[in-house]
């Protein structure tokens, strides 16, 4: 097997090295030969966001659930509820993140019920990491936490494996790159609601006009001291758009120019009944 | 009464004598007042204080190696009275569960959740035939970020409780009507006079003035929320107040 690490040599006269496609195309043939089939990349497909702004935080996501290349769920919801001012954005595989956060959702109750006080997102995102640490990242879910306590508004996001980042801005999923893109461009500390709105919505459109696996409507969250503003379908940028006109030829547009009719003589050449089962 | 029923070993192990008592449980707040000491806590307007006597019996003893208080948590700390190996055994309990409680959700467990745990598992040995309670109480303080100062005191019986000011021990009655008393018109007490008062609730129970030397005091303040304990001097400075005041 040519499990070689060394990098490849130069060949003369410059240009690319295409030496581990050779590599590669002889590990195809030499697995196939054992009947099996080199793995594939398995897309995700999702996009989601989030952003820190002056009164709280915006959590947006698509709404497209994928099955490989087909697009199984036109609008599914993909911001869960955890505690009352605790939403968590879910991408990777479905299953996990629905079940990921309706458990983080029951120990949640539970704390609340424990110790009399509302809970603190901090804890949600330590009980996310140390279960997907355990899982080894078995549970495909990568999740944006978002929301605000007693301590203000925070911003996490979880890795499948249980790594964690706290940011005022961030995404997740397959559509991720495109929708950081427009946060990097254009994200500045304590925006204003519409603004802010506005920023997260440009950053999920980017995510489903720019990657296969996203797409369909944008969903947003607004959580704020007051309370939670649950915006489904806020912008549905992927919508048809309506005809301007009617663009049915009339008859008689194509002029006829001959018209020939042949009959055709048949024959009966054999008849045959079946009864049809219809019980 | 159906005395022979359980064949007298209601006075032995923790079940139900035919009154309804356990027995058991009665004698552990017995065995808290055993040591001879008493302990005071008292909540202020912006801190809170506990504060215990020293008994040095033994003159080859080294005192800076005797203590009654301990740090729970950096902001959470406790007296604690009675048997001094139960009470241990409690603080080391307590101090397991705040840290566990720290490890699994990421931040700092509060008094009150302390406490009730605590008081969850002194319960447990009030069932447990094979175990017994702990003969010891612990009054723990805390400033919550919350609900500001706040005292719990959880005894034997798995029974649990918010103080604006109690006291544990060989003299807890008449230190409870001494506090009562003092706390009736409900006084704004600030920490200066917390202590002070706490040091006169003592005094004027054991009838007997202190020496810096023969208190220990604990306190946990807004401006310095971590739980400390005053030193010798400062300790002094409070009794001399004392002593000018009156």
């Amino acid at each position: 097997m040519l499990h070689s690490l060394k990098p490849c040599e130069q060949q003369t006269g410059g240009g690319f090295c295409f030496e581990n496609s050779r590599r590669n195309a002889v590990l195809e043939s030499s697995l196939s030969e054992f009947g099996y089939k080199a793995p594939s990349a398995r897309k995700t497909g999702t996009t989601i966001a989030g952003i820190v702004y002056k009164d709280g935080v915006v959590l947006g996501a698509d709404t497209r659930a994928t099955d490989d290349m087909v697009v199984a769920d036109k609008n599914c919801m993909k911001i869960h509820y955890i505690a009352p001012k605790i939403y968590c954005c879910g991408a990777g595989v479905a299953a996990d993140a629905e079940i990921t956060t309706q458990i983080m959702a029951s120990n949640v109750e539970l704390h609340m019920l424990n110790t009399g006080r509302p809970p603190l997102i901090a804890m949600v995102t330590r009980q996310l990491k140390q279960m997907l640490f355990r899982y080894q990242g078995h549970v495909g879910s990568s999740l944006i936490v978002g929301g605000v306590d007693v301590t203000g508004a925070h911003l996490y996001s979880v890795f499948p494996h249980g790594s964690y980042d706290k940011l005022p801005f961030v995404t997740m999923g397959s559509g991720a790159s495109a929708a950081i893109s427009v946060f990097e461009d254009r994200f500045k500390p304590n925006m204003e609601l519409e603004e802010a709105k506005q920023l997260v919505q440009d950053a999920i459109a980017a995510g489903i006009f720019c990657d296969l696996g996203s797409g369909s409507n944008v969903d947003l969250c607004v959580i704020t001291e007051a309370g939670v503003e649950y915006l489904r379908g806020y912008d549905k940028p992927t919508m048809k758009g309506e005809r301007a006109g009617q663009y049915r030829y009339k008859p008689g547009t194509t002029a006829v120019l001959t018209k020939t009719v042949t009959p055709f003589s048949l024959d009966v050449v054999d008849e045959s009944v079946q009864i049809m089962d219809t019980e | 009464m159906s005395r022979g029923s359980n064949a007298g070993f209601d006075r032995h192990i923790t079940i139900f004598s035919p009154e309804g008592r356990l027995y058991q449980v009665e004698y552990a707040f017995k065995a808290v007042s055993q040591s001879g000491l008493t302990s005071v806590g008292i909540r202020g307007t912006d801190s809170v204080v506990v504060l215990t006597q020293k008994k040095i019996p033994d003159k080859l003893l080294d005192s800076s190696t005797v203590t009654n208080m301990f740090k729970l948590t950096p902001r959470i700390g406790c007296v604690m009275t009675g048997n001094g190996a139960d009470s241990r055994s409690q603080v080391h309990r307590a101090r397991v569960e705040a840290g566990e409680w720290k490890y699994k959700f990421g931040y700092d467990i509060m008094a009150d959740v302390l406490c009730r745990r605590l008081a969850d598992i002194s319960q447990v040995y009030t069932q447990n035939a094979e175990m017994r309670p702990l003969g010891c109480c612990m009054i723990m303080v805390a400033i919550d970020p919350q609900q500001g100062p706040v005292l719990y005191k959880c005894d034997p019986a798995g029974y649990y409780c918010g103080f604006r000011a109690t006291a544990v021990g060989a003299k807890q009655t008449e230190a409870n009507s001494y506090l009562e008393k003092k706390l009736k018109k409900k006084p704004e007490l600030t920490h200066d006079r917390t202590v002070q008062l706490a040091i006169t609730c003592l005094s004027s129970v054991l009838s007997s003035d202190f020496k810096a030397s023969e208190l220990e005091i604990g306190v946990v303040t807004k401006e310095k929320p971590k739980f400390r304990m005053l030193s010798e001097e400062e300790i002094e400075a409070h009794l001399v107040a004392i002593a000018e005041r009156e």
